[in-house]
């Protein structure tokens, strides 16, 4: 008799496998919502009469250690403030803007200081904050300032430090509401920031703006106002300005009708066939889509009618989320249709082009034995109209979302090695580990073959899923807020030096960890055996934290002369001016030591770009180099 | 919990007792406390510390159990457990920690004061020390760690043997155990998989393998069959055993001794059978699921090792642990004796084993119950004696036990209790030594034996009911000289079954109750030999074991309503004034229904609602959703009588799982049947006319403690 079985595939699976992978590292089945406009940067048409400190440029590099330093490549895409003349200016859009969901990337000088105005009044700093602990309001993500009575006030800081370093592509996302008002032109609601994520991380949410910050174009309030950015305190660029407008109201489901029926469904059964042939159990109208209809045990079917009001005619997204079962028809067509085994974790998304006018919707939601609560949401987006639920939130409880809370440990005093799961694009490094410093900069390691898998800053783990209840999870970080390297081995044995890279550790090789220790300062020293060589791995924290350096030395060898370290791989390699190499277009750089840079070269592989390094096998071999980020 | 604070009751009235029996002039006063003493033993929740005792004993007056208390960051889920030869205790913790314990045993008062020696491992499940440094399973390797600069903190985390995963998170490994030769003893875990999401699977070489690896990190796989080997355990032979967990191919958990080359029952491990580094020579396609006992298969393959004994489920624990053998003599009346810890019934038994054909074979007693959580993990205190210490953890399945981890400490008070020390078999039957010499006079009726023999299925589903279950007849029986053996002559006795032992009210020559009255006998092989001669031994009185004064599975405890005739008409049923489980409205109802109520489950067995307020006489359609992962029953009471009933449901031994665990009582009122997990039971039932607090409670063994709630009946 079973009297001790695991929990049902909802309860825990769910937990491991859908925060381990979708949550954090944000990877849909399908796309979920509709595309944003670019902003077209080959011509300065977009912009009001911009002065000569913005110009056009193809790429830009911004030397790290170099204050104010920028310099601005020939070509377009880029939009660069060089902070040059005697009277650098701000620069503004054309176009004015109301709600508005806006996301750009941006490079920072070393010392520099701008800043982006929403509507022209709200300004959100930028700064470079690189290695900052405790950042204010003036620094990266920051709500800027505004005066009153001679002082400064309203300032709101960032949740968290997310700046990367002077002179690689930072990314911000926002979410801009306007403010509101009345008939009489009354302030009625605060213009308001949804939400703001900086390089991944989530620093303001929900934040009120009761007051034009300091320097705005004007400190009347208004519905729409131009995006601007600062121009007169240092340089900047910008490029990738992608937006969505809200300017039109939600949809609303009005005239719905509904039809429940209890039935049986067996698997293979078609849904429309089986309902067109059961009996209708209770029928009537609904003012919403609550789902209260329902008796929430047993196997059902409920068909719900409705008319939809288009505002403008273009392309709809339609999002739907069911316990269960579910076809979603507009106007007669077929969207969406989900078997019985379909459970509400999965989103499935359907465009569909609709006219302006009223069109009809018809939403099924059958259920067979399996699943848990019942549940619906249904979500829509159109152009200029914001995604929306047109579902009360009684049909979709936000609780059922709420599966846990995170465990977060941050390493104090010493660093943390954690072992674990660490989940890369490939699959699953079962024998890993996540190492943190105190210093807050942390990197995952695959312990089998030395592969430097990730890096990030900040909140070091998330502990919940291997800590709470039966456990098991993956080393769980936020993913977009780290850099992902590769988990091939970090060493290899090359016929040649046009040889491929291996994917994973070689026939011929036989790679393992021994043993590691914390050295002095807190470095991490990791000792592994590779074939007959024996090395270590130093990797410390450098440059107060902003960086992280390795260094491998060998102490045990018997001479090999084609082993390889691979520093490096990616879309993009280059040598930068300064002698730091870039990374995936400036992603993040790489500072090789001294005697390590003749040595090394940059070889394509495929559409694959990779940075090498010939190891010299002999004892007391010492290679460094450190990440900049 | 009741338990507690009757607990602190009897000692502070124990302590008032002694100072007031100074004076013969106190006399009423010790009248008085002595009827309060009686008063508080006669209280059923205490009674509930052991499954069946005799008026007059119970485990406190043995076992003393003491929570070492810790502070709120030292979450002590206790997956490895040793004590260090500086006398302190040594946890390994699923969190990846090694915490250090000093003063243990909680000296004058003060509480252990915890070091934390290590830490981000991912979930250690075993711990051992030797010679400086501690050696642990975590779930991808065996890791040593030693302290080199004296700070007593890590310094060095060295990987012993790696061995590989998938990062499936049922993947665990346990361990290591160290082997006479220094070697170290490690098992795996399956993971799971297709189509059922329980079908134990192995996706990496050696998950579901026992593997040896020596200290350079050279391993080797030992044997295969294992499911979810939580225990592993070397004795004095030097012999290893491992406990398994019950699933698919394992009917209930059990002890196996196992041997290189062994397959142990669980096929997923076979996958690796013909890799060049094993050495079990079974295939895949040789494990056929036919539903007879493993026992049959075993006759086929050669390399099946069966179970040296048996942990029959629900009756002894669900989840098998960690053993540890008690050489030593820590607790003196059971040296040499295996305690075997039980995960999901918070409780630790006792094992006893022999060999018999050269291989070994043996009983499982209880031994304690009511720790606070799932026991883990077992530390006999050979340098101070008389104390043993358990590492609690559930583990993330719900345990009996109001909590989720935890550390305690069972001392012993050095009273032997009254008990079957040991069942060996014999030619003829079994002999039972007792701790104490018996009562020769009561000891001599055979009715107050009752033996029962049973097994369980082989099979892909997941566990498996008692099956061919058959009385084993009390011919007679002969007591020993010194009256410590009684030695049963039985009819039908069957090679493989598991035999019951269920004794009556026997007492001790001065006069103590059984502490315990059962045990379980796997009887892998009977002996060869002469049988006793009838002038031997002294027959059963005439009427044979029908006459049985103890209740065994084969007499008729009356069902409430049997699971089998679910749509019976209600005027089919046992003659009772009200049918308890009804699962139609009942037509003279006109399809008028007053109030539906509608309930399900919340994690850490409970209900999701903890009151209930109806109407007096009104009709009540009552849904109960079992939302859990384990089976559960709503069963409505009598007000103030869900400790008694819930426990009388945990009492029901094997007929327990037939009656879907609801005693035949008359404080039993309504109830559902056992409900599998995502299923869902409508009863219908009139509430009773008298207003009053009633209750709900589940009746699956152990569940009774939390899983309750008041059902308020209003006028």
């Amino acid at each position: 008799m079973i009297s001790c079985m695991p929990k049902t595939l909802f309860s825990f699976l769910f937990v491991i496998a859908f925060l381990s992978s979708a949550l954090h590292s944000g990877l849909q089945a399908q796309s979920s919502e509709l595309p944003f406009t670019e902003m077209d940067l080959n011509n300065l048409d977009s912009f009001e009469s911009p002065s000569a400190n913005w110009q056009l440029a193809g790429d830009v590099f911004m030397d790290t250690y170099q204050d104010q330093h920028v310099d601005a490549i020939d070509g377009t895409g880029v939009l660069v403030n060089t902070a040059e003349g005697n009277q650098p200016q701000d620069i503004y859009t054309s176009l004015d803007h109301g709600d508005i969901d806006l996301s750009f990337d941006f490079m920072m000088a070393r010392e520099s200081n701008s800043g982006i105005y929403l509507q022209g009044r709200y300004e959100i700093q930028l700064f470079d904050s690189w290695g900052i602990n405790k950042p204010r309001f003036s620094d990266l993500g920051g709500i800027y300032q505004w005066w009153e009575d001679g002082r400064g006030v309203g300032g709101t800081a960032p949740n968290v430090n997310a700046a990367l370093a002077p002179g690689v592509w930072q990314h911000m996302e926002i979410k801009f509401r306007a403010p509101r008002f009345n008939e009489q032109g009354q302030k009625i609601d605060n213009a308001r920031l949804e939400e703001v994520i900086l390089n991944g991380k989530v620093i303001h949410t929900d934040l009120e703006l009761i007051h034009p910050t300091g320097g705005a174009m004007s400190n009347e309030e208004a519905p729409f106002g131009p995006l601007r950015i600062q121009g007169d305190h240092g340089p900047v660029a910008i490029k990738n300005i992608r937006y969505k407008r809200y300017d039109n109201a939600p949809l609303q489901l009005s005239d719905i009708s509904y039809k429940y029926y209890e039935m049986a469904l067996e698997e293979g059964d078609d849904p429309a066939s089986i309902i067109a042939s059961s009996n209708i159990k209770t029928e009537g109208t609904a003012r919403q889509l609550t789902l209260n209809e329902i008796e929430r045990t047993g196997e059902f079917a409920i068909v719900y009618e409705g008319s939809l009001e288009v505002p403008e005619p273009g392309t709809y997204l339609f999002e739907l989320r069911t316990d269960g079962g579910n076809l979603l028809e507009i106007d007669g067509n077929l969207l969406l249709q989900n078997g019985a085994d379909n459970r509400w974790w999965s989103p499935h998304t359907a465009e569909v082009d609709l006219l302006e006018g009223t069109h009809n919707i018809t939403l099924t939601y059958f259920r067979g034995e399996d699943g848990d609560s019942p549940v619906l949401s249904l979500l829509a987006e159109g152009p200029g109209i914001e995604k929306h639920a047109l579902h009360m939130s009684s049909a979709f409880p936000a609780n059922i979302q709420n599966v846990y809370l995170p465990k977060l440990i941050d390493p104090e005093d010493k660093p943390i090695v954690m072992h674990g799961f660490m989940q890369m694009p490939d699959r699953v490094h079962p024998h890993s580990a996540a190492v943190g410093f105190p210093e807050d900069v942390h990197f995952g390691i695959d312990l089998n073959n030395g592969s430097l898998m990730k890096m990030w800053k900040g909140d070091f783990l998330d502990v919940s899923s291997m800590w709470v209840g039966r456990g098991g999870g993956n080393l769980s970080l936020n993913e977009k807020a780290a850099l992902t390297f590769s988990g091939a081995p970090a060493m290899a044995f090359l016929d040649s030096r046009d040889t491929a890279w291996p994917d994973s550790l070689q026939e011929n090789v036989s790679f393992d960890m021994h043993n590691y220790r914390f050295g002095n300062e807190n470095q991490l020293v990791i000792k592994y055996q590779m074939n007959e060589i024996i090395f270590e791995d130093h990797l410390v924290p450098h440059n107060d934290g902003k960086e992280l350096m390795r260094t491998i030395r060998i102490t045990e060898s018997e001479s090999a002369n084609n082993l390889y370290l691979r520093i490096a791989e990616g879309d993009s390699i280059s040598e930068l001016p300064n002698g730091l190499f870039q990374i995936n277009d400036k992603a993040y750089l790489i500072n090789l030591g001294e005697n390590i840079k003749s040595e090394s070269w940059i070889r394509s592989s495929g559409d694959r770009v990779e940075l090498l390094v010939p190891v010299n096998s002999t004892e007391n071999t010492e290679i460094s180099y450190s990440f900049v980020w | 919990m009741n338990t507690f604070k009757n607990l602190r009751m009897y000692n502070r009235i124990t302590e008032m007792n002694r100072m007031l029996f100074s004076s013969s002039e106190q006399l009423f006063t010790r009248f008085f406390f002595l009827l309060l003493l009686l008063l508080i033993y006669s209280n059923p929740v205490i009674a509930q510390q052991s499954a069946s005792e005799g008026d007059g004993v119970s485990q406190i007056d043995y076992y003393q159990i003491t929570t070492l208390p810790a502070p709120d960051d030292v979450v002590l889920e206790v997956g490895g457990l040793t004590l260090l030869p500086n006398g302190k205790l040594a946890a390994a913790t699923r969190r990846g920690e090694i915490w250090v314990i000093s003063n243990p045993e909680m000296k004058n008062g003060r509480a252990p004061v915890y070091t934390k020696f290590a830490e981000g491992m991912y979930e250690n499940l075993g711990l051992e020390y030797k010679n400086g440094s501690f050696y642990t399973s975590q779930r991808g390797e065996l890791t040593k760690l030693t302290d080199t600069n004296g700070d007593d903190v890590t310094d060095l985390y060295e990987r012993v043997y790696a061995w590989p995963i998938s990062g499936h998170y049922h993947e665990y490994s346990y361990g290591p155990v160290f082997l006479p030769n220094g070697d170290m003893v490690v098992t795996a875990n399956v993971a799971f998989g297709n189509p059922k999401w329980w079908e134990a699977q192995s996706h990496a070489p050696w998950r579901g393998w026992m593997m040896i690896v020596t200290p350079e990190g050279e391993m080797r796989p030992f044997a295969t069959g294992l499911r979810s080997p939580n225990g592993i355990m070397v004795n004095d032979q030097g012999d290893i055993f491992y406990s398994e967990n019950q699933g698919d191919w394992i009917g209930s958990g059990f002890i196996t001794h196992v041997e290189e080359g062994d397959f142990t029952g669980n096929p997923a491990g076979l996958k690796w059978a013909d890799h060049p580094l094993s050495p079990v020579d079974v295939d895949t396609s040789e494990i056929i699921d036919s539903e007879l006992p493993m026992f049959e298969t075993a006759k086929r393959i050669p390399a099946m090792k069966l179970p040296a004994v048996w942990v029959p489920h629900t009756l002894m624990g669900t989840s098998t642990a960690g053993m540890v053998q008690d050489t030593a003599g820590v607790i003196a009346p059971f040296k040499g004796h295996y305690f075997v810890a039980d995960q999901g019934h918070a409780r630790v038994n006792r094992a006893t084993m022999e060999k018999v054909s050269g291989e070994y074979q043996g009983a499982i007693f209880p031994f304690i119950y009511g720790l606070d959580s799932g026991a883990l993990r077992l530390a006999l205190d050979e340098s101070r004696g008389q104390t043993m210490y358990v590492g609690l953890t559930d583990r993330g399945w719900s345990s009996t036990g109001e909590k989720s981890y935890g550390l305690q400490r069972v001392d012993w008070t050095g009273a032997i209790p009254f008990e079957m020390k040991t069942i060996t078999a014999v030619p003829d039957g079994f002999n039972i030594e007792f701790t104490h010499p018996v009562d020769r006079e009561i000891a001599a009726d055979p009715s107050l034996y009752n033996l029962t023999s049973f097994t369980y299925r082989y099979q892909y589903e997941y566990g498996s009911p008692i099956i061919n279950q058959e009385n084993v007849p009390v011919k007679g029986l002969q007591i020993s000289d010194d009256g410590m053996n009684v030695r049963l002559v039985v009819d039908n006795l069957r090679q493989y079954y598991i035999h019951e032992v269920k004794l009556g009210d026997i007492e001790s020559e001065s006069g103590t109750p059984l502490l315990h009255d059962v045990g379980y006998y796997t009887l892998n092989n009977i002996p060869s030999g002469p049988a006793l001669s009838e002038s031997e031994w002294t027959a059963a009185a005439s009427g044979s074991s029908d006459d049985s004064s103890v209740s065994n599975s084969l007499e008729t405890m009356e069902p409430s309503v049997s699971p089998d005739n679910v749509d019976a008409d209600p005027a089919d049923e046992i003659s009772e004034p009200a049918v308890k489980r009804q699962l139609e409205m009942p037509d003279s109802w006109n399809g008028r229904v007053d109030q539906t109520i509608e309930m399900g489950t919340v994690p850490g067995l409970e209900y999701d609602k903890d009151a209930i307020e109806v109407k007096a006489g009104s009709r009540v359609r009552f849904t109960f959703n079992n939302t859990d992962d384990m089976l559960h029953n709503v069963v409505i009471v009598k007000p103030e009588t869900a400790d008694q009933v819930g426990e009388q449901g945990m009492n029901l031994g094997l007929q327990g799982e037939a009656m879907q665990y609801v005693p035949d009582s008359d404080n039993v009122l309504y109830h559902t049947s056992i409900v599998q997990p995502g299923s869902s039971e409508t009863i219908y039932f009139t509430v009773p006319e008298e207003p009053g607090t009633y209750q709900y409670v589940c009746t699956f063994p152990g569940h009774y403690i939390t899983m309750r709630g008041t059902l308020v009946v209003t006028e």
